[in-house]
């Protein structure tokens, strides 16, 4: 398995973006991204063209659409685009599951952004208990720009968690929302751990696996080790038992990393089974021994600084034992 | 109100007037506004418009972002700066017979839509003018004075 940044949240001149399709792929490309999502709000007349440009340019190019309903904003990547405007509260997980049955990935995008009448459905107002995001792909646990920084995504972390706490396991994912150019903040990516030939299914199976990390600069390449040898990725679903969590802290395919001075400080791997704690201060291997029983998880962080602040750098899907 | 002119022998065919008073009250919406396409064209024209776009009321923009800030549980203050941007926000998507065509999501209150089988205006899939029933929908994303909603569709026989 191979991690590949991607960014999976963007929107062009057919919504409200400054982009074309093909001016947005050539930018996901110069960001040094191996894929991007076409995610125009309720439309998807722009992604023939992103996807053209995809193969011209060597970008993977995901079609996809945000439905920007009243009540929330769902990215639906691949599949079918189903109707937004029938999305409510009361039908939106048949929605989401027609959705998944078509093929589609479905995310909850920005869930605590700042809503009515700011960004119009923009805060989650689907009145959803943790369970329920069972049926959903993955949860922007961050979004927009310098996300380690901002209060909104340290709440929609905690969500995020909240979910995980009740058992369901749902990708972890950024959402830069990237509509134009702002060179003042920094961004993150969405690393998508892609079994083989990376296509827009294998990506989306990465995704309905979990096998997901979000970071502003930083590479993680590490592994849950068994003492069998096993080996478990990042969102893997490990039996209980104890484990060596090793690997290498490196430097983003992005310009992130030495744009904004990021520097990583501690490596973590917590949730219901305890925390575990590895100093690295700087980008190198790390090892530490943990143990989880059946039922409970672990999510992979880092924490270090970016531009002078600490910050959480990098979070991931957790392992949950089986 | 709807009025549909009887002009159906001219190379532009006027197919639809529609004026409408949306109120906050009707936020939350979806409006259809059906039009008859009774002839082959080659494209239709939407000329949608909608005023006033700012919402022009100092005291109530705070009440708004007072109750946004407690919402999202972030401070007053980093809201501030969207206290004289508050927007009136209605969309407008099309279906024909066939289904939906597409929407344009975006914050320009007054569009020229265009349709046709091999290029439509950005945020519509290319799709022929077939007969039968049309659709176009008001959608009242946000709605925080009373709006007036203004759609034209024309018909043209050529290219």
């Amino acid at each position: 398995m191979i991690f590949y940044p991607f960014e999976l949240h963007t929107h062009t001149i057919h919504s409200d973006g400054s982009y074309e399709p093909e001016k947005m792929v050539e930018l996901a490309k110069r960001a040094g991204l191996f894929g991007v999502a076409i995610t125009d709000h309720n439309t998807v007349s722009g992604n023939r063209d992103a996807m053209e440009a995809g193969q011209r340019l060597g970008v993977l190019v995901i079609p996809g659409i945000e439905w920007t309903t009243f009540y929330g904003h769902l990215t639906v990547l691949g599949g079918s685009a189903g109707n937004w405007r029938d999305v409510n509260p009361q039908n939106v997980l048949k929605k989401v599951k027609e959705a998944r049955l078509s093929g589609a990935c479905v995310g909850v995008a920005h869930p605590c952004r700042p809503g009515y009448p700011i960004c119009t459905g923009g805060y989650d107002c689907w009145g959803l208990k943790p369970k329920d995001y069972a049926i959903f792909t993955h949860y922007e646990a961050w979004s927009y720009l310098s996300p380690a920084l901002k209060i909104t995504n340290d709440h929609a972390s905690d969500k995020y968690l909240e979910i995980c706490r009740a058992g369901v396991k749902i990708a972890c994912a950024y959402g830069r929302d990237w509509h134009k150019g702002v060179h003042q903040e920094c961004n993150a990516v969405t690393y998508l751990g892609i079994d083989g030939d990376p296509n827009i299914r294998s990506s989306l199976n990465a995704i309905i696996k979990g096998h997901t990390y979000i970071s502003t600069g930083i590479r993680l390449e590490a592994w849950l080790n068994s003492a069998k040898g096993v080996y478990y990725d990042i969102g893997a679903t490990p039996n209980d038992g104890e484990y060596e969590f090793a690997g290498m802290v490196a430097r983003s395919a992005d310009k992130v990393s030495q744009k904004y001075a990021v520097k990583p400080q501690v490596v973590e791997l917590s949730g219901t089974a305890g925390t575990y704690r590895c100093e690295v201060n700087g980008f190198k291997h790390f090892s530490m021994t943990v143990k989880a029983s059946k039922g409970e998880f672990l999510q992979p962080r880092i924490y270090g600084e970016i531009s002078g602040r600490n910050a959480l750098l990098l979070q991931g899907t957790p392992f949950f034992f089986k | 109100m709807s009025k549909i002119p009887n002009n159906a022998n001219e190379e532009f065919v006027t197919l639809l007037l529609h004026e409408q008073k949306i109120l906050p009250s009707e936020v939350n919406r979806h409006i259809a506004i059906p039009i008859r396409v009774s002839q082959e064209y080659a494209w239709l024209v939407f000329k949608y418009e909608y005023q006033p776009k700012i919402f022009d009321d100092p005291i109530a923009s705070m009440e708004y972002i007072r109750k946004c800030a407690e919402e999202s549980s972030v401070s007053v203050e980093s809201l501030m700066h969207e206290a004289n941007a508050l927007k009136n926000h209605l969309t407008l998507s099309i279906d024909s017979p066939d289904g939906w065509v597409g929407t344009a999501h975006r914050h320009n209150n007054k569009l020229e839509i265009v349709i046709n089988s091999q290029r439509s205006t950005e945020g519509f899939l290319p799709t022929p003018i077939t007969m039968g029933k049309w659709i176009a929908t008001v959608s009242t994303h946000c709605v925080l004075s009373p709006v007036n909603v203004k759609l034209k569709v024309v018909g043209c026989k050529s290219l």
